[in-house]
């Protein structure tokens, strides 16, 4: 627990000793976007207490807006100085050295740390932890039907789009079998790269559902656009003559 | 700093325990006790509020990333667009719209120059861009051109190209 408290403070900590009574005080998740210490190596071997002073986060944000260093209200220092708790001493210290109440705390280096907005081009999707973290990263199976051949049928896919896009464009008009091929091709093309934004959007980690309702619903529009295609190349005028009729209306 | 040190004093006395009785043992701080079985929704909870690791906003403008963004854009712009009319036109053509190449193109050919300019233009580029890239990536795919001096010189060919051929296309 005090191994997870530690990733729950967020904190790098560096020569961390457990406490005494082996209860790490934990930084509760609310207060959690507030700047965030970074300690030096310890010098000596005290144990080491996380401690939280309740503040206002008003005034964490007007510091921040002003652009200066922020001041930390997650203080870390040895309990051996736990006589700095009494206010006698405290007032003492306060009066010999008045600069900064962090100058107080020795061995506390703290580090300015930029919070980022809240609205970002891509804000951070739910945060999903399976098991821990001293579990080895799961390697798939090498699978050559999702390597190799899908890279292949893919690159001979596109090679195949130049020639039977180009044609109709150099012949002038379009020979029902081309523009056969050209229909299956932009359809295999496009369902394709649907996928491959689907795979790389929609991580598995983080939106399992979302995913495999997009997959269901890139399959779903592929199959009934390929019936459109279909139609329009049996009872309608074809994509090749469809789409010049488009261009040129 | 003035604000540095007002701030901390008022932290200090704040914190400062009522009584005057030398060495009154006083906690400042709250704890709360927490079951190890919440740890990893505590730990969702606090990654969430993380700040989040710069982006795409921090890149350098290079042609090589945008040229590949780009051609995903096009890419999506295009088959998105195929995808709709095709789609459409299963869909649609049921509730008794009339979605035949006919006269679907009969509607768009009577509507404004402007209009039909300001959507043909973007077309023309996005399909040229993604042709010609298209077959930049395949040359790379080959194994060709793939030192810096390539990306570049395939890269503004790729331009140059997609400059060209929108334009004829435009005027076809």
């Amino acid at each position: 627990m005090e191994l997870a408290g530690l990733r729950l403070a967020g904190l790098s900590l560096h020569g961390f000793w457990p406490t005494r009574n082996s209860q790490l005080q934990t930084v509760l998740p609310s207060v959690c976007s507030s700047p965030i210490l970074s300690l030096p190596p310890q010098k000596t071997k005290t144990p080491t207490t996380v401690i939280t002073i309740s503040e206002s986060k008003s005034a964490d944000r007007q510091i921040d807006r002003q652009d200066r260093p922020s001041i930390p209200f997650r203080w870390l220092f040895p309990t051996m100085a736990s006589t700095l708790r009494s206010s006698t001493a405290r007032r003492i210290l306060a009066a010999a050295k008045p600069t900064s109440a962090i100058r107080l705390l020795p061995q506390t280096r703290v580090a300015a740390f930029h919070v980022s907005q809240r609205h970002q081009i891509l804000p951070p999707g739910p945060q999903v932890v399976h098991g821990t973290v001293n579990d080895p990263v799961p390697v798939p199976t090498p699978n050559a039907t999702h390597g190799s051949y899908h890279w292949a049928f893919e690159r001979i896919i596109a090679l195949g789009m130049i020639p039977l896009t180009v044609a109709p464009f150099a012949a002038g008009s379009a020979n029902p079998a081309l523009d056969a091929a050209l229909g299956t091709a932009l359809v295999l093309h496009s369902h394709i790269g649907f996928d491959a934004c689907v795979t790389d959007y929609f991580p598995k980690r983080q939106y399992p559902k979302t995913r495999t309702f997009m997959i269901w619903l890139l399959r779903a529009s592929t199959i009934t656009a390929a019936v459109g295609l279909f139609s329009i190349q049996t009872n309608d005028i074809g994509l090749t003559e469809g789409i010049k009729r488009f261009w040129r209306a | 700093m003035l604000s540095t040190r007002v701030f901390s004093r008022s932290l200090l006395r704040s914190a400062r325990p009522k009584s005057t009785a030398f060495f009154t043992p006083r906690r400042m701080i709250t704890t709360e006790s927490i079951p190890a079985s919440s740890a990893n929704s505590i730990l969702a909870a606090q990654r969430l509020v993380r700040p989040v690791s710069p982006h795409l906003s921090i890149y350098q403008a290079q042609l090589t990333w945008y040229l590949s963004m780009t051609t995903r854009i096009t890419g999506v712009a295009l088959s998105g667009v195929f995808y709709l009319y095709a789609i459409g036109y299963v869909l649609v053509s049921p509730l008794g719209v009339d979605m035949s190449v006919a006269n679907v193109s009969k509607k768009w050919g009577e509507l404004n120059g402007a209009v039909k300019a300001a959507v043909k233009a973007p077309l023309a580029a996005c399909f040229s861009f993604h042709f010609w890239n298209g077959i930049r990536h395949l040359i790379w795919d080959s194994g060709r051109e793939l030192t810096v001096r390539g990306v570049y010189r395939t890269g503004y060919g790729v331009l140059g190209l997609t400059a060209l051929s929108t334009l004829g296309l435009f005027v076809v």
